[in-house]
């Protein structure tokens, strides 16, 4: 006997959350809403990894727990897998997804074209405006990474890379 | 007879303790679920011991006391499961799916938007679903519902003759009355077994309609 909620649903709730909490709730203080809506994202996360472990065998290492975050974890939560996954062997890992879902319904600022009439340092406030609107975005997942991270013993430090957009990377440091 | 489980959190602290006997062996049973911690860490951490068990979620027996066994289940999050029985001869698949009902439980019960990660849980549903769980789950057949079969199927070939019939319809009749005269608790495993196997359907109609009987009794109690 399961329950089911259609996926725009889902969508729709995460986007209606980051816009009240960024213009509603913490209007002026925008790194309280960011700080905010990851730790959301980590209790989310704390709480699934503790359901879609359920079945499997212990890890041995960080990067198995890793591997698992980017086949299992992810599509169950967004019905695809990470498409690169890479490290430097050194407790830091780049997850790169080419078709993040949660920002399809985010359109890409293609006003970056008009900055060549001025030289004006305000010019690139538009395209600066656009990532960090995209930016905010991200805190959920990146939080729902860390929480899943953290319930598996692993801390670490979520941040969202969106310098090629529509693929949006996850860097993933993990604390010695 | 499962007496005490427990679940202990990553940095071994206890987020839920249950034991299902008197008061004054309670705590010894909290007790020997402390000293099976370090038999738990001891297992995680010795390779050497555990061979190719060692990534497994369920750690097997952890030590026998005089009276007692302890189970033990370590998840990925690092939370521990212990279980704590009086049987002497305990099937291994049987503490398994104890372990992975348990495990549900746990699942769903640290689901909850109000609980604290890190502290006790809480949840009257948790409590009662562990506590449900200790009982097998009805898809043996108890003896009862055989017996039954066997009374039915022995009386059917005394149909042929007339005199014969009548009488063993009676007794089977008056056999039926006393068979559906047990206690409550064994009439709701029988109701059970027999909605599981779909063919003694007859068995359903007998056990509901005592049981009606059974509920017409305890409202007129209730409210006269």
């Amino acid at each position: 006997m399961g329950r089911e909620v259609a996926e725009s649903c889902v969508d729709g709730v995460i986007i209606e959350m980051v816009s009240a909490y960024c213009k509603r709730f913490y209007g002026t203080k925008p790194e309280l809403a960011a700080r905010r809506i990851e730790a959301i994202g980590y209790q989310v996360g704390h709480q699934l990894i503790e359901r879609y472990t359920m079945e499997r065998p212990r890890f041995s290492d960080h990067l198995e727990a890793i591997k698992f975050i980017c086949k299992d974890f992810w599509s169950e939560l967004f019905k695809k897998q990470i498409d690169n996954l890479k490290t430097n062997h050194r407790g830091t890992f780049v997850l790169q997804d080419n078709r993040f879902q949660w920002l399809t319904h985010i359109s890409i600022d293609p006003s970056s074209d008009n900055s060549e009439a001025t030289e004006d340092p305000s010019v690139s406030m538009p395209e600066n405006k656009a990532a960090e609107a995209t930016s905010t975005h991200l805190y959920f997942p990146c939080g729902i990474i860390r929480g899943a991270l953290s319930n598996l013993g692993i801390p670490c430090a979520v941040s969202a890379d969106i310098s090629n957009l529509p693929a949006c990377s996850f860097v993933v440091r993990v604390k010695a | 007879m499962i007496v005490c489980v427990a679940v202990i959190g990553h940095q071994n602290n206890p987020l839920y303790l249950q034991s299902f006997t008197e008061a004054d062996d309670a705590l010894k049973l909290h007790h020997i679920v402390h000293c099976s911690l370090d038999v738990v860490d001891e297992r995680v951490n010795n390779p050497k011991k555990s061979g190719p068990t060692l990534n497994e979620t369920f750690l097997g027996m952890l030590y026998p006391t005089e009276n007692y066994k302890v189970y033990g289940y370590l998840t990925n999050t690092k939370v521990k499961f212990l279980m704590v029985t009086t049987d002497l001869d305990v099937k291994d698949a049987d503490v398994r799916s104890f372990f992975r009902r348990f495990h549900a439980a746990y699942v769903d019960a640290v689901s909850n938007p109000f609980h604290v990660p890190g502290k006790k849980i809480t949840s009257k549903a948790f409590a009662e679903r562990v506590s449900g769980t200790r009982f097998p789950s009805p898809t043996a057949t108890p003896r009862s519902s055989l017996e039954y079969c066997r009374k039915h199927v022995d009386s059917a070939p005394y149909k042929s003759s007339d005199d014969a019939s009548k009488v063993s319809d009676e007794e089977l009749k008056t056999w039926e009355a006393e068979f559906v005269k047990v206690d409550q608790a064994t009439l709701f495993d029988v109701i059970l077994v027999s909605i599981s196997s779909s063919s003694l359907s007859l068995l359903v109609a007998l056990t509901t309609l005592s049981a009606y009987g059974i509920f017409q009794l305890l409202f007129s109690e209730f409210y006269c």
